[in-house]
């Protein structure tokens, strides 16, 4: 019984070798091929290994000389292998894909098998974060111009396609690592716009046409800088999310992407414009967003718009006109805002300590301005309503000579915001100006009151009274209106 | 009649014939010269990237690789010419040496960290030498160059102006003069 049983096991096992290692070379090719279009890929890498084995015996069967089906082999190991990498996410199973599929092209020189490695070997270095390998694009790229050279130089949508593929790696590969970048990036912007190129000979749609057009532009914008310019991009897109839906996410991504794209900025214009960006998004997450920590967000807003304003004064001229207006205009209101937040803590904290770093902050903008007084570095739009906190500020602490320059200053300012003369200012104002004109009036009769200014008084008391007439009426408009 | 209309048979389709063929040859001409196009572009890339202060090997060895796809498929092309007619003429020679000598220089770029790279610039010079090979007509390195070429802020319009740029032409003629010495020195002087 027992030497009966272990003949059984002997018989089996033979049956069983026969099975795996005894069926010749094109059997086995056949199977591969069946087994790969049923979609068993970890079957067909096991066939593939047995045929390689097989071929490796020193007489092996007549079908491993034949270059067609070794090339088949290798080209069904390495896709075989790819799909499994797609399962299971192993990067092991990736790199020997590419060595099947790099085997496949050294025995014929397909450029289809060219661009599929060169594509893993992109995809290897994105996953790996590693941006400094660019053999995957060259390997891509020499697939691609082998398909459009075998296509009689003609671009097939197929090509279009591939061409698609091709330049969001090579987008992906610039911008990887995100923080510590090893290249320059030089190389993937030309890549991409050869791509575009190539891509663009061919009857394209309209989307494609776009597709092109815009990785394009974003590869030569800045000083052929297609990093910075993405990271750009990415930004202003993490931004729309944001002003739809202020929350931390959206707020930490938006700042992220533009910081990046602030890192690899080329020329001044283009670090202005980011750090005028960053600072505008503080400033809306702090009005806007949930959860926002107004503090930490007003300081980084006036963080960001004090380095863009240092470029400016640096650098000015390689600065657009329009951008340089902007920059005044964020950074004069992240200062503003600072203010108000440290004037609002007067009601709850310690007062003293409020106004004074209110003031300190406020203080930021201003420049001396002849023998005593102070003014502000630039005229933005609103620069009077900063003038008029620090003359209130001025009234609280009861600095006499801060309140007066400021209250002063801030009542030109309105005036000269508001076209308006101080020798005319009764016949000339209407509605609208008078009401802004009221509060600023106010304060500088409060302020003249407090430290008592008699001339001052003196001489704001009719300008008052009309203001307050023409406010008045305007008020009544608005509500008979 | 008959062999009338064969004979007009006979002359259209060799007429034909010879019509495709030279739609054939013209569309690969075509190709030749929108590759030399590309091969100049990749030059010029290649030249601004080593102005710039940051410089990495992986991507002056990716400018180097994709120079060689396209003077590969250059040759690959005038191979076909040599193939279908027996010969080549003058202007699908100039192109494939000129290339060739793009492909020399960028070669030089990365003699340093590369010394296999001075040979392999040596042979393509060598080989684009003899593809100019023509008493008759003036010397390629002399001629107006078809396409500009930038190294940094000066432009270049013939080969030899180029090749004198840095001394790159001491290290072209010393391939000629090639030693083991020479050969692992990367022809530097």
């Amino acid at each position: 019984m027992n030497k009966t049983c272990h003949y059984m096991i002997l018989a089996f096992s033979l049956v069983s070798f026969q099975h795996a290692y005894g069926q010749p070379v094109s059997a086995l090719y056949d199977e591969i091929q069946e087994t790969y279009r049923n979609k068993e890929y970890t079957r067909t890498v096991d066939l593939c290994q047995q045929i390689l084995s097989r071929c490796a015996e020193s007489v092996p069967d007549v079908e491993c000389r034949f270059t067609d089906v070794m090339k088949s082999v290798f080209r069904l190991k390495g896709f075989a292998e790819y799909q499994i990498y797609l399962e299971n996410r192993d990067m092991a199973t990736l790199d020997a894909a590419i060595i099947s599929l790099e085997r496949s092209y050294e025995l014929f020189g397909d450029p289809e098998i060219a661009f599929n490695f060169g594509y893993m070997e992109s995809l290897r270095a994105i996953e790996m974060k590693d941006g400094a390998c660019l053999d995957g694009l060259v390997h891509a790229w020499q697939g691609m111009l082998g398909l459009y050279a075998k296509n009689d130089w003609q671009v097939s949508q197929e090509l279009v396609d591939k061409i698609r593929v091709f330049i969001n790696q090579a987008v992906e590969l610039t911008i990887t690592p995100p923080e510590t970048a090893m290249t320059n990036g030089l190389f993937t912007s030309f890549m991409v716009r050869l791509a575009c190129d190539l891509g663009e000979k061919g009857q394209i749609s309209k989307e494609d046409s776009l597709f092109f057009r815009i990785y394009r532009q974003r590869a030569v914008e800045d000083e052929f800088n297609l990093r910075g310019n993405e990271w750009r991009a990415r930004g202003f897109s993490a931004e729309k999310d944001l002003n739809s839906f202020p929350d931390d996410y959206n707020y930490r991504e938006t700042r992220r992407n533009l910081e990046l794209a602030y890192k690899h900025a080329k020329s001044t214009q283009r670090q202005a414009e980011m750090l005028k960006e960053l600072t505008k998004v503080a400033l809306f997450m702090e009005k806007e967003g949930r959860n926002a920590h107004p503090e930490a967000e007003l300081q980084y807003a006036r963080e960001k718009a004090q380095q863009a304003y240092n470029l400016l004064v640096d650098r000015g001229s390689d600065i657009s006109l329009s951008l340089a207006n902007e920059v005044k205009r964020v950074y004069g209101n992240a200062i503003f805002r600072l203010v108000n937040y440290y004037f609002s803590f007067a009601d709850s904290t310690n007062r003293l300590n409020a106004y004074a770093r209110a003031k300190r902050i406020g203080e930021e903008l201003l420049v001396p301005a002849g023998r005593y007084g102070k003014k502000q570095k630039f005229v933005w739009d609103g620069y009077e309503d900063l003038y008029l906190r620090l003359s209130e500020i001025g009234y609280e602490i009861g600095d006499k000579i801060f309140a007066v320059d400021m209250v002063d200053k801030a009542w030109k300012a309105s005036l000269n915001s508001n076209g308006l003369s101080q020798g005319q200012l009764c016949r000339e104002l209407d509605y609208e100006k008078a009401a802004e004109l009221l509060p600023f009036a106010r304060v500088y009769r409060q302020i003249a009151e407090r430290f008592g200014l008699q001339p001052v008084l003196h001489w704001l008391k009719p300008i008052i009274r009309c203001i307050a007439d023409s406010a008045r009426a305007y008020q009544t408009t608005q509500k008979g209106a | 009649m008959r062999s009338k209309l064969l004979f007009v048979l006979i002359f259209l389709g060799v007429g034909s014939e010879t019509l495709m063929s030279q739609q054939i040859d013209l569309l690969l001409e075509e190709q030749m010269v929108a590759l030399e196009r590309d091969v100049v572009r990749i030059y010029n890339e290649q030249q601004k990237f080593l102005r710039q202060d940051f410089r990495s090997d992986n991507e002056l060895l990716a400018f180097e690789s994709l120079i060689t796809i396209y003077v590969d498929e250059i040759l690959s092309l005038y191979d076909t010419f040599w193939r279908i007619r027996g010969t080549t003429l003058e202007t699908q020679q100039n192109i494939a040496a000129r290339c060739l000598i793009f492909r020399a220089l960028t070669y030089l770029e990365r003699t340093k960290q590369h010394k296999q790279n001075y040979t392999k610039a040596c042979e393509d010079y060598k080989k684009a030498l003899r593809f100019a090979q023509n008493e008759s007509r003036e010397p390629l390195l002399n001629t107006r160059l078809p396409h500009e070429v930038w190294v940094g802020r000066k432009l270049y319009t013939r080969l030899a102006d180029l090749l004198d740029d840095r001394g790159k032409n001491f290290q072209m003629i010393a391939c000629f003069q090639i030693t083991d010495g020479l050969a692992k020195s990367g022809g530097e002087k």
